[in-house]
């Protein structure tokens, strides 16, 4: 799937807070059609990375553009191109499933709400929940629920922040499957934050690593397997950038 | 494949609507909420008290008059001499005015909490802010909801009124009260979202949602009933009941003159009143209302005349508010940190 188009891409990306430097001059290609793990240890800047690149944030300096526009310049027609799920988000649990959905579809500008609401959860294979209040949904169900609202618009590119968080393996199993789908059925370029680093083995078309802000490693997933002994899990070849990284 | 590239010329309306949207999940959110609706109940039950407990006061003064003159007329006297108790029905709402000032100002605070920790809470302000919605669009939406929502309270609270005045008192209103009436709850309506921005405000800038609730009630505390009671307790004029010059049959002169010689406690005391918003609030609804009987039949230009700085002090801490709310949002490491 990957067309060399890059659909994310930073160049010198730094951000800091106050005095500690949370990125450190990223530079960064995500594909059209990829899915990307970005893999780091905690606090080695991924949720920074996806905060700028969702706009949520500024750069302190270096530029990052999406689908062509620039985060800053252009964060508006950035937003219209991309479906966003933060870690640990619980949506309103006095609402409903539909009106949960009909809030975010109606304020992404989609017109046509209920017929959108029935495809996505008909692609999502979810179905009599609609008019179940989100309090009552388990973590599982309102991951799907969280990816529903992030792709209700039809967007380009699908940014997930650790996503299999607090799910039991039936859970990881599912999301890892809609995740594929998505990818592969509508046609949407992946940008994945993780720890999972079996997840990534099954899920990811190719990977990054980030060490303390800065890029450390990046490659297509099938390249890195081929440039690490058979085996070599993943696991441990990410363990040795890391220890590597830190010497 | 996807094309990327083409900039949308949507973005720019579809914030607009994006305030309508916010705006109309804001009040649909409140009215579903427990507390706000029992708040707003009890307002309204506090309400009718205050106005049961005017008429039964007006009764018991109408009693006493009427008391009064059958002495009078059994010592062989006529009841001239005695003055007729008039009845104005807006001066019943000295009650709901003071309910207002405290309850309503509550309900101000709660709603600018609800409004900004449901989406911190979740963390649905970052969902939120990587949709096509601008910052501004964002708080513009959540202040437009609450304001809709509290003058929807107001109006309801200003229906009620009339019904049980008009339909159980039988008092028809003239027109000029009416604009009295609908004037007064304007400043009840900037009152209340002073207190919604403020508490927004402190939702916004703690990163521990509860300690912005009890700043948020600490402010009020001071602002509704600790600086106002300080300055009640310093005036002089309040140290004897039905007031000290009156009592003493001081004339406007001489009051002004004892005054003087007291002028930089004077100062002090006007200055902490002037500080709470909720004096501004209590003057320039008293006079408009004409429970400062002094302003009773007075036309509005005359109160106007007498009371525009407080006029100027609400609008103040209103427009205040509201500015700061937008300003505080705006900032890129307050938004950081609360993403």
């Amino acid at each position: 799937m990957n067309t060399n188009n890059p659909v994310i891409e930073t160049k010198s990306l730094s951000h800091s807070y106050n005095s500690h430097n949370a990125l450190d001059n990223l530079d960064l290609e995500v594909y059209e059609g990829e899915i990307f793990g970005f893999l780091g240890h905690n606090g080695a800047g991924k949720t920074t990375t996806i905060n700028i690149l969702t706009t949520l944030m500024q750069p302190s300096s270096g530029t990052a553009t999406v689908a062509g526009y620039d985060t800053v310049k252009q964060s508006m027609q950035v937003r219209q191109q991309i479906g966003y799920l933060p870690e640990n988000v619980t949506f309103y649990n006095n609402l409903t499933a539909f009106e949960n959905l009909s809030f975010f579809a109606r304020l992404s500008g989609v017109h046509d709400v209920r017929k959108h609401i029935e495809e996505v959860l008909d692609f999502l294979d979810f179905h009599g929940i609609e008019n179940k209040k989100l309090g009552e949904f388990s973590k599982g169900m309102r991951q799907r629920i969280g990816i529903a609202q992030a792709i209700i618009h039809e967007p380009k590119i699908l940014f997930l922040d650790e996503p299999t968080s607090g799910l039991d393996p039936l859970g990881i199993k599912n999301l890892r499957e809609i995740i594929i789908r998505l990818n592969k059925e509508k046609h949407l370029t992946i940008f994945m934050n993780t720890h999972l680093l079996s997840e990534v083995a099954k899920t990811c078309t190719s990977i990054g690593v980030l060490n303390h802000g800065k890029l450390i490693y990046k490659d297509t997933l099938d390249n890195t397997l081929r440039r690490f002994p058979s085996e070599v899990s993943l696991e441990e070849i990410y363990v040795q950038m890391e220890i590597k990284s830190a010497w | 494949m996807h094309s990327y590239g083409m900039p949308s010329p949507m973005t720019k309306s579809m914030n607009n609507r994006a305030v309508w949207i916010i705006a109309k999940k804001e009040y649909s959110d409140a009215i579903k909420n427990v507390l706000f609706v029992t708040l707003v109940v009890f307002l309204l039950f506090l309400t009718a008290v205050s106005l049961l407990v005017a008429g039964f006061n007006f009764q018991s003064q109408v009693a006493q008059y009427n008391a009064a003159i059958a002495q009078l007329h059994a010592l062989g006297q006529t009841g001239a001499v005695l003055e007729k108790p008039q009845y104005f029905p807006l001066q019943m709402l000295r009650g709901t005015i003071e309910y207002l000032e405290i309850i309503g100002a509550i309900i101000g605070i709660i709603l600018g909490y609800i409004s900004i920790a449901k989406e911190k809470g979740n963390n649905t302000l970052q969902l939120l802010l990587s949709r096509p919605v601008s910052k501004l669009s964002f708080i513009f939406g959540k202040i437009l909801g609450n304001s809709l929502l509290l003058a929807s309270l107001l109006g309801l609270i200003v229906l009620f009124i009339m019904i049980a005045i008009t339909g159980v008192g039988h008092v028809v209103f003239l027109p000029l009260e009416l604009v009295k009436l609908f004037l007064a709850f304007i400043f009840s309506y900037i009152y209340l979202m002073f207190f919604y921005s403020l508490s927004a405000l402190l939702s916004l800038l703690f990163k521990n949602l509860p300690n912005a609730l009890i700043v948020g009630f600490v402010i009020w505390l001071l602002i509704v009933l600790v600086i106002p009671q300080i300055g009640d307790t310093m005036d002089p004029d309040n140290q004897i009941p039905g007031g000290f010059f009156n009592s003493m049959h001081m004339t406007k002169t001489q009051q002004q003159g004892v005054i003087t010689k007291f002028k930089t406690y004077e100062t002090l005391r006007n200055a902490l009143e002037e500080s709470s918003v909720e004096k501004h609030y209590e003057r320039l609804a008293f006079a408009t209302l004409g429970i400062k009987t002094m302003y009773n039949d007075k036309n509005l230009s005359v109160i106007f005349q007498d009371k525009w700085g407080d006029l100027v002090w609400i609008i103040g801490y209103y427009t205040g508010g509201i500015l700061l709310s937008f300003a505080v949002f705006s900032n890129k490491r307050i938004l950081e940190r609360t993403t």
